[in-house]
């Protein structure tokens, strides 16, 4: 026995016109639901393997930060450094966007020049020393990095859940929507095919009827 | 019980909705307008913002000569098309097709037009995320 369940519709022509109508309709969104989330799975992908290489850097980038923060820590002493870091030029400036992948809305961070010149950092250059300028220099394209990941991870996000939304959907026009309907149309086609069989029989009778009183 | 006939009727609507390209660009901009502004962008059909990353930008103008800047429309539309099987997108345009067989190394088959497959898709993305948006032909919308 058949599992899909027929949908509870009138048994008219015109409910049977208007069944077809609906499943070529579902049939082509589904196609184009199909190619859509194809193309956002490849999104998907492509910006995984971008987020897992900009993490191993990330990774990488840090132990290099904190090592060469751990020598001029050595080095100068903490008074020293935070004397250093109070005269640091702290501004970044980023601008935050939208960026629409197939009307799937994800971040894009685009950052002004966060890699700065001995000069721009701020701290004096007589009292310092070449480990402050290599922890600073590390630093910053530490923290280059980590906007670049938070965007990519952002994006990972969010096509994430659209892929998710996408495939349920493509789930339920595929195995519950297409077949009922399909189901349906058959059950119709075949309840006006029995309907049809039985005018044709109650004809026959009458005929076979009418003939016998004509013959009396 | 849930009444399926109506969530038939939700999803296909909202898709449809959706499947009009929606997040299409109302207006696009060339190379050279989008060089020029502080924070380039375009404004898309359901009115949000669509942002182009300035490295893309500079990547473009080294692949064209300067003549063409204000000739590349962007974004560049790759259309999907079901005439050319599945999978299968058209890139129309002389300048956008001259710059997407440069970033496939590929030769186009007609100077206006280029037909691309999944796999070319992917790599063009890559190298132009915010430049390029997927479309659906009104063909594969309407049937």
């Amino acid at each position: 026995m058949s599992s899909v369940k027929v949908l509870k519709v009138r048994p008219t022509k015109i409910e049977l016109i208007r069944l077809k109508r609906r499943l070529v309709l579902a049939r082509r969104i589904h196609r184009i639901l199909r190619e859509r989330l194809t193309i956002l799975v490849a999104e998907f992908l492509d910006i995984a393997r971008k987020t897992v290489k900009l993490r191993e850097e990330l990774h990488k980038k840090a132990e290099e930060a904190y090592f060469a923060l751990t020598l001029a820590y050595g080095y100068h002493g903490r008074k020293g450094l935070e004397k250093e870091a109070l005269a640091v030029e702290r501004k970044v400036t980023a601008v935050f966007g939208i960026n629409n992948i197939m009307g799937v809305k994800v971040p894009l961070i685009e950052t002004e020049k966060i890699e700065k010149t001995l000069a721009e950092r701020g701290y004096s250059l007589a009292d310092t020393t070449l480990y402050i300028d290599e922890a600073a220099k590390r630093f910053e394209e530490l923290l280059k990095l980590t906007i670049e990941l938070g965007e990519a991870e952002k994006t990972l996000e969010k096509l994430g859940m659209e892929i998710k939304k996408m495939r349920r959907r493509v789930n339920v026009l595929e195995h519950i929507l297409i077949p009922r309907i399909e189901v349906t149309i058959k059950y119709l086609s075949m309840k006006f095919e029995e309907r049809e069989r039985e005018e044709r029989a109650r004809l026959k009778r009458v005929k076979v009827i009418l003939s016998r009183r004509r013959g009396e | 019980m849930i009444d399926y006939e109506k969530a038939l009727e939700e999803i296909l609507k909202e898709e449809l909705l959706r499947l009009a390209n929606k997040y299409l660009p109302y207006k696009k901009k060339s190379l050279k307008e989008a060089l020029n502004e502080k924070y380039p962008h375009v404004t898309t059909r359901d009115g949000s913002i669509h942002m182009f990353k300035r490295s893309e930008l500079e990547f473009l103008k080294s692949l064209i000569s300067e003549d063409k800047w204000d000739k590349l429309k962007l974004p560049i539309t790759i259309e999907l098309n079901p005439d050319y099987g599945e999978g299968a997108a058209i890139v129309r345009g002389r300048v956008e097709v001259e710059v997407v067989s440069k970033i496939l190394g590929i030769k186009p088959q007609r100077e206006d037009e280029i037909v691309i497959y999944r796999p070319q898709i992917s790599v063009l993305r890559r190298h132009l995320r915010t430049t390029t948006q997927i479309a659906f032909s009104l063909r594969s919308i309407i049937g």
